[in-house]
Parts: structure tokens; C-alpha cells; sequence
């Protein structure tokens, strides 16, 4: 019944964010004018900016925190650890490695080349992680291979920027790093959208088994639960709407831990129940952080990706000092 | 009629040999403990009926079907299993965890039918947490939570239980009421397959042992037949006092 309550309010949450998003920005414009350029009518200035600035940007700041909450979602079932994510994992930084690559190298001869490459990059992250869970079955250890993974990623995208060929180059580099959802279109939402939708599709098919990995792998096993199936939905969906959120916005941290940290008591910490309000609640986030940084006055615009890893960062610390468990 | 039926089994991990060429069947209405020193490979013997270890060689039957023909889901209707180590991943409420028992059913944590539903209710009555069914798995005592895990295997209605030495950690009134369950379920015509290392509990309520040493079955009948002071000196080397079911070990020989 909570859940139900819980669902309802974040879809009424969301949907009035990305309203709101289309009336606040830079300049004022009067209501009437926005709701006007919504709905098709109004001046061609203001149809521009709601359509093509604002609500865009307000979509994309969504669909990247839907992405990264279900992320986190289901691969913290899958490794059955709050602390997982696609962040802590090393997941968004190969996949900004990844896009970062064909960047640098000049390879991207079609738009969706960057999406891929970021997508190939999610993938190897979370298919080396799922690996590693399989050889080891210390959390601790898998958190601190996520944590080499990032640092690894880190490094490579380091000497790509230490060699970057001009200032343009690198100014772009590091925009990428930070994370934004500032200039996107509704055609660069279009391009990544369907991987997102696709990954985040592909983790709720697989939300009966993360249920029963609660119990532990061999007594999920033993109720009917294909290991094997399992690990690579969850793979499969977590660098697919990893990748597409990381292809649109950068690397963006630690909404995939907070998400689904908070939701988690209203779904009596049902990991398959988990999924969808976490996917709500991560794009609830990420739309009004990013009214808060369109809001807030600076010479130079806030990115997305600081402003979250500010928030998320003592987040996660305070979620790892609450486990009681050593494992 | 047979529950399970293992012939021939070898199991294998990389080229070491946990279980060699074992031989073991569960009737249904029979409890079935098996014995052996750490290292015997009992639980990898378990392990292999469930298809948990890779099976080298042999053919393991659950109600008279090959479970190499079996569909993971198909195979969890006819067998519940509770693992050696059953650490939470989350403090879900003690009704969800039982509810998992019905997962080969279709059922989910939030989304049990009717007849699920009631599997649930009459397994949280016969271990008796139905008072407990709203409470944090994470509030409960180690006696309570195995009786939570105990609901969940029933739950699931399988005619074979595979347990794996679930009496570990428990003070003695919580072994025996962990043991009486299985006796219950054994009872009303399930069959049982369960590691203990208490030889004496074993000897209380086994129908049948089986005895484990170097990964081979080297015994298997009655407590009365293979209860012995020279097999409890040739297996675990200890001096050992048997008086019909009752045992003393008085210590290492």
C-alpha cells in the first residue's frame, strides 16, 4: 500500500519538476507565455526556449537519473551490497572513457558512435565486475576492484586530456568528466533514449530473481533462480542504461546509491520492488538539482555531475557506516 | 516412493574429487542424515543433488526424474534446500522471506495467489513465527531466524528437503525444535536429506545414515546397523560409548 502511495506521489513529483523546469531559467518569461509555448502557441522565441533549451534539458536531466537509479537498483540486488553502483563500480568512468576515446581520436564519424563506444565501455566495466563476483565473494573486494576500475579509468582519461591536441579539445574532455545536462537536445535525447529505455527494460525483466538473491546465490539457485541468466540481465541492463545516461550527460555519481537507499524502506526492501521508484526518485533528483543550478547565479554554470557528487559523496559514507555486517 | 535417487555420483572441483561414485536414495516419509568429519564432502554431496557443484559423472533423480532434463524452475518444486550460511542480503519482514518458498510457484515477495497465500500462512504456523511474520529479519535471534528459513523450505510444498547442517550455531532446545520440524515434515511424507555433526541428535531422529569419509560413502543403513564404537574410532577418531540411540563421545582416541 506504501508502495503504491510512494509510486504515485514520485511520478506527480516528476512530471511537476519538468513542468517547473520549462518556466525557470535564465530569463524571466511570463507564465502565460510558457504555458502558451507548451502547448504549440506563443511567440517563436519562446516556443525556442521552452522546447528547445528548458524542457530538453529538463528530459534529459530525467531520463539520465531513471537510468542511474535503476542501475544502482539492480546491481546492488544482483551483488546484494547498498554500496553498489555504477559510479562506486567504475561503471560510468569506463563508460566516459569509452566516449572520451572515440572523442579524442576523432573516430566519431556518425552521431551514434558516441553512445556505443560509451555503452562498450559500461559493459566491460560491469561484465569485469560480475566476473569478479563470481571468483570472489567479498563485497569489500569487489567495491575496491570497482575503485581501481575508476581510478584506472581516471588515469587513461587523464593522459588523453594530457595530451589533448588543443584547449578546445580538452575543455571538452573535462565538461564530459564533470557531467551535464546543459545544451542537450531533443536529438541527442533521441539517440541515447532507447538504450536507456532498452537497458532499463531489460533490469526489469529481471527484478524476480534479484527477490530471491536476497536469500544468498545458492539459495536463489535452489528456487529456480538461472544464475547464469541473471548475471547477464542485470550486466547487459546496467551498462546499456549506464552507458546511454553517460552518452548524454558524462559521468554523473551516486544518484544510483542515494535513489534506491531512500526508497527502499517504503518497498519493505523488496530488491524487485525497489527498482521502478528508484528509477523515479533518480530522475526526480537529477531534474531539480538541475532547476537548483539553472537558479543559482555564477559566472560560470554549475555542472550537473559536481553538484550531485557533493550531495552523494557524504551520502554514500553515511550509508557505509550504517552496515553492521562485516562480510 | 522415491524421492531422490543418486547413482553413481562424482563431483569435481577443478581436478580435486569432492564426492566419488556415491550411491544414495530418500524415500518419501524418511529422514536421511548424513555423517562424516569436516572435509568428507557431505555438503559437496548435497551441492551435487542440487545441481549447486558440477557433477563429473552419474545420474541424480528427484521423484523419478533425471534432473539433467529438469528446468531449474521445475527442479525447485521438487526440492527446498537450506544452505549451510544464510546471511540477509536486505532486512526484508519474515511473511516476504517465506513468500520466497513460492518463487517456483510464480509467486513474488508482494504477489502471492491464493493457494500461495496459504502456503505461506500454514508454513508460518507449523514453525511457529506467525507472530513474527511483520518483524525485520534483522531483529530476530538465531533461533528464530531458522525457523523463518525452515518456513521458507516448506513453504514451498516439495516432496525432498536438502538441509545442510541447519542445527549449527543453535542451543540445544533450539536444535531439537529445528529437529522436530523436520521429524513433522518427514511425517506428513516428505523426504529429508540432512548433514548433522551432532551424532547424537543424528542418532535420535535419523531413519537412516549415511556415513562420509575421503569423499566416499563408506556406510549407509539404520541407526541401528552402522552406529557403532569402531565406526565413530574408523571415522572420526573418537572413543565413542553407543547404547542402542544413545551416544557418548568420551573423547579423541
Amino acid at each position: 500500500m506504501t508502495a503504491r502511495w510512494l509510486g504515485l506521489g514520485l511520478v506527480l513529483a516528476c512530471v511537476f519538476g519538468i513542468a517547473l523546469s520549462a518556466f525557470i531559467g535564465s530569463t524571466w518569461i511570463e507564465p502565460s507565455r510558457i504555458v502558451a509555448a507548451i502547448f504549440g502557441a506563443g511567440s517563436a522565441g519562446d516556443h525556442v526556449i521552452v522546447w528547445q533549451i528548458r524542457l530538453p534539458r529538463a528530459f534529459a536531466a530525467f531520463a539520465v537519473g531513471a537510468a542511474l537509479g535503476i542501475s544502482g537498483a539492480a546491481l546492488q540486488g544482483l551483488l546484494r551490497n547498498p554500496l553498489a553502483e555504477p559510479g562506486v563500480l567504475g561503471v560510468s568512468a569506463m563508460s566516459a572513457l569509452g566516449a572520451t576515446f572515440v572523442l579524442y581520436w576523432g573516430l566519431v564519424f556518425a552521431a551514434w558512435v558516441v553512445p556505443v563506444a560509451a555503452i562498450l565501455g559500461a559493459l566491460a566495466a560491469t561484465g569485469l565486475i560480475a566476473l569478479a563476483a563470481i571468483w570472489t565473494r567479498s563485497v569489500v573486494t569487489l567495491i575496491l576492484i570497482g575503485v581501481g576500475l575508476s581510478s584506472f579509468a581516471g588515469a587513461v582519461m587523464a593522459l588523453l586530456m594530457n595530451f589533448a591536441p588543443s584547449p578546445f579539445a580538452l575543455s571538452d574532455m573535462v565538461n564530459w568528466m564533470l557531467g551535464s545536462v546543459a545544451n542537450r537536445s531533443l536529438n541527442d535525447l533521441a539517440l541515447s533514449g532507447p538504450f536507456m529505455l532498452a537497458g532499463a527494460v531489460i533490469l526489469w525483466l529481471s527484478r524476480r530473481g534479484l527477490s530471491a538473491l536476497t536469500l544468498g546465490e545458492d539459495a536463489a539457485a535452489s528456487l529456480g533462480v538461472n544464475l547464469q541468466r541473471q548475471r547477464i540481465l542485470v550486466v547487459l541492463g546496467a551498462g546499456l542504461a549506464t552507458g546511454g545516461a553517460v552518452a548524454l550527460a558524462g559521468a554523473i555519481g551516486f544518484v544510483g546509491i542515494i535513489a534506491p537507499h531512500v526508497v527502499r524502506p517504503f518497498v519493505r526492501h523488496d530488491p524487485a520492488r525497489v527498482l521502478v521508484p528508484s528509477a523515479l526518485l533518480g530522475g526526480l533528483i537529477l531534474v531539480l538539482a538541475d532547476l537548483v543550478i539553472r537558479t543559482v547565479s555564477t559566472t560560470t554554470e554549475l555542472k550537473l555531475g559536481v553538484v550531485a557528487a557533493l550531495i552523494g559523496a557524504p551520502a554514500f559514507i553515511w550509508i557505509a557506516m550504517q552496515r553492521r555486517t562485516g562480510e | 516412493m522415491t524421492v531422490l535417487r543418486v547413482d553413481d555420483l562424482t563431483v569435481k572441483s577443478s581436478e580435486t574429487v569432492l564426492v566419488e561414485a556415491a550411491k544414495v536414495s530418500v524415500s518419501a516419509g524418511e529422514l536421511v542424515v548424513v555423517l562424516g568429519p569436516n572435509g568428507a564432502g557431505k555438503t559437496s554431496l548435497l551441492k551435487g543433488v542440487l545441481g549447486l557443484a558440477t557433477i563429473a559423472n552419474g545420474r541424480v533423480e528427484l521423484s523419478g526424474r533425471d534432473v539433467s532434463e529438469l528446468a531449474p524452475i521445475e527442479q525447485a518444486r521438487l526440492v527446498s534446500y537450506l544452505p549451510q550460511k544464510q546471511a540477509l542480503a536486505w532486512p526484508n519482514r519474515v511473511r516476504d522471506l517465506v513468500a520466497l518458498g513460492r518463487f517456483s510457484h510464480g509467486a513474488a515477495m508482494g504477489r502471492l495467489g491464493e493457494i500461495d497465500a496459504a502456503a505461506v500462512e500454514a508454513a508460518l504456523v507449523a514453525c511457529d513465527v506467525s507472530h513474527l511474520a511483520e518483524r525485520r529479519a534483522d531483529t530476530l535471534s538465531g533461533g528464530e531466524i531458522s525457523r523463518v528459513h525452515f518456513a521458507r523450505a516448506f513453504a514451498a510444498g516439495a516432496p525432498l528437503l536438502v538441509a545442510d547442517e541447519p542445527v549449527a550455531a543453535l542451543d540445544p532446545r533450539h536444535q531439537f525444535r529445528v529437529m522436530d520440524l523436520i521429524a513433522d515434515y518427514v511425517k506428513q511424507g516428505g523426504g529429508a536429506l540432512v548433514v548433522l555433526h551432532d551424532i547424537a541428535l543424528a542418532a535420535k531422529y535419523a531413519d537412516r545414515l549415511i556415513w562420509m569419509q575421503d569423499a566416499r560413502i563408506v556406510a549407509d543403513g539404520t541407526v541401528e546397523d552402522t552406529l557403532n564404537s569402531s565406526r565413530m574410532a574408523d571415522i572420526y577418531g573418537v572413543a565413542a560409548r553407543i547404547d542402542g540411540r544413545r551416544v557418548e563421545v568420551l573423547g579423541p582416541l
